[in-house]
């Protein structure tokens, strides 16, 4: 057998530069980790080995410089990704504000019906907090998107979501195959672990 | 199209004898580069799928039809591969060529046939395949409450749907004729709805 | 040329083939050969954008010529392949006789060190097999070499790959018979 892998999810990491995304990704406990490219190349990789179902999958998580000066090769990083996480930091505005801005940039370069999560860092940093939870969730909900908030001092959840994602993410390719070619349910990552409806999904 | 436009097309294909057209070069992998099977056991290898979806779908042709182009549009995906690995041939700059290399071409490779090219929109961007045979359908009948719902070669639209989509082409195909269905021709339409430009893979031009 | 390591990489940048043919010296692990597509795939990205403008215009505006040398890669010969050898469904005693046209033209192709080279074929469709040699020289026959025999394996690629029903598209490859068949070749080179 030539791979040790059976599935290779790409999961891509965004949102404003300083809201924390590579922090983020250290501590989603890894295999490898790298931070010698991004300024290179604009994207980190981090790759974490997880078993489903009794096939062992690995996510690689392509975290990318959210500077303007990366943006023009952004297509290529956005291309064939299975989900995608927007981060913004719960002390800052601005990144909040930035999230319509790449959400349009998933829609224009990601693949439709790509999972999406939301995630505001920094949530420990209380008094310094201008993004309300609730106003964040409002927001997510209203886009049918999950959401969730993480610190350095709390990141279970993080661990848990990618997890989640990765579930989703296998259950919808399976769908995919009894659908064969049906390429349109826009599922999204479901936090509560239910099994996935896919009530959008034409599935015969 | 005319015959002029179509020469310059071809004579850019292939490499070491740019004289050589589409169809010359088409003709020459079907003929001596091509494995081949029997055509009857191909006709009723198909004739057996479509029978087969027509009772699992309790006779539900538009359901029928729906999975057809989903099972072609899955080749598509994969046979592009095979179809370029095997011509080696460069992008097409517009519809015009795309259109010649489907029909001289693709189709010539894996059916031995040649639809014409013809109905072209005003803006270049679709056109129709007209199939004076179709190799699927040698022997086939439809009975009479599949003839106005079933689309019985609609698996050939998802074949050109998933295959287009893989050189970054999005665009609708559809069959607006059958003869099977009492039409005079058998017409295949393809209209371009857009270029996937950020799909391109990067270091092409 | 001794092939140490052939590649592919999907169109999203993600690794799905892996196979080495030399023993011993510095492996990486399987994650860093992750790593290393996925820069891959940046870079490509980036060397597209680094043809200077001026060029690009010339090439926008003027009629693409055939006669284009540079954009040719010249036959290298059967490479080994031999009427044994069975090339799936690509006929013997060789598939393709011709120069070719490479559709990578401004993108990346070699990279040389002093320890080894590394080439890139790309396909329209985005998937990209990389071949890495334990000789430094780019010299037109070496690269004409690694690009025919690139092409090789994608035609395998092409047959034990994407016409198994099983496979999954754009996940790693587990292709018992690709395997072979890309072993076999390469051991013949």
């Amino acid at each position: 057998m030539n791979s040790e892998y059976d599935y290779l999810f790409k999961l891509l990491l965004i949102g404003d530069s300083g809201v924390g995304k590579s922090c983020l990704l250290l501590r989603f406990s890894d295999d490898t980790y790298t931070n010698d490219y991004i300024s290179t190349i604009g994207v980190d990789f981090k790759i974490k080995t997880v078993e489903l179902d009794g096939k062992t999958v690995k996510l690689q998580i392509w975290d990318t410089a959210g500077q303007e000066r990366f943006r023009t090769i952004t297509s290529s990083y956005y291309r064939g990704a299975h989900g995608i996480i927007i981060v913004y930091d719960v002390t800052d505005q601005d990144s909040f504000n930035n999230v319509k801005m790449w959400l349009q940039e998933i829609d224009r370069y990601a693949t439709a019906g790509v999972l999406k999560l939301l995630v505001g860092n920094k949530s420990d940093l209380q008094d310094k907090r201008v993004v309300e939870f609730d106003v964040a969730k409002e927001f997510a909900d209203s886009l049918q998107i999950p959401f969730l908030e993480t610190s350095a001092l709390d990141s279970s959840n993080v661990e848990q979501a990618f997890l989640t994602m990765a579930k989703q993410i296998k259950e919808s390719m399976a769908q995919q195959h009894r659908d064969t070619g049906k390429k349109d349910d826009k599922s999204n990552v479901n936090l509560k672990g239910q099994s996935l409806s896919n009530a959008s999904s034409g599935c015969c | 199209m005319s015959a002029g436009s179509a020469n310059a097309a071809a004579s850019s294909v292939n490499v070491s004898s740019s004289t050589k057209s589409l169809r010359v070069f088409g003709d020459e992998i079907w003929k001596n580069k091509t494995a081949k099977i029997n055509a009857e056991l191909f006709t009723l290898t198909y004739g057996s799928i479509v029978s087969q979806l027509s009772t699992d779908f309790q006779r539900n042709f538009t359901k029928v039809n729906e999975k057809l182009f989903a099972m072609g549009y899955n080749i598509g995906t994969r046979l592009i591969e095979d179809f370029l690995a095997r011509t080696a041939l460069p992008r097409c700059e517009n519809m015009v060529k795309t259109s010649e290399v489907i029909s001289k071409c693709a189709f010539k490779i894996f059916l031995n046939i040649t639809p014409q090219v013809t109905n072209w929109a005003n803006n270049k961007e679709a056109f129709s395949l007209l199939l004076d045979e179709n190799p699927l359908s040698d022997f086939v009948e439809l009975p009479m409450d599949a003839v106005k719902e079933l689309w019985y070669s609609n698996i050939l639209c998802g074949v050109l749907k998933g295959a287009l989509e893989m050189v970054q082409l999005d665009c609708d195909v559809f069959f607006v004729n059958d003869v099977l269905r009492g039409d005079q021709s058998t017409e295949i339409r393809i209209k371009l709805n857009r270029v996937l430009k950020d799909e391109i893979p990067a270091g092409e031009d | 040329m001794a092939i140490q390591t052939i590649l592919v990489i999907n169109k999203s940048g993600g690794l799905v083939y892996k196979k080495e043919f030399l023993n011993g010296g510095h492996r990486l692990t399987s994650n860093e050969y992750l790593v290393l597509a996925g820069t891959l795939q940046g870079v490509i990205a980036i060397a597209g954008q680094l043809t200077p403008k001026a060029l690009q215009i010339t090439k926008n505006s003027g009629i693409k010529d055939v006669t284009d040398q540079e954009t040719l890669v010249a036959y290298a010969g059967p490479l080994g392949i031999l009427e044994s050898q069975d090339m799936g469904s690509f006929m013997l005693p060789d598939y393709f006789t011709e120069s070719f046209k490479s559709w990578n033209t401004s993108g990346l192709k070699h990279i040389t060190t002093d320890q080894l080279s590394l080439f890139v074929f790309q396909s329209l469709t985005g998937v990209k097999l990389v071949a890495i040699s334990t000789q430094n020289s780019i010299s037109n026959v070496a690269v004409s070499i690694a690009e025919n025999l690139l092409r090789k394996v994608y035609c395998l690629y092409a047959d034990y790959v994407m016409k198994n029903p099983f496979h999954e598209a754009e996940m790693p490859i587990k292709c018992t018979l690709f395997d072979k068949k890309v072993a076999e070749m390469v051991s013949r080179l």
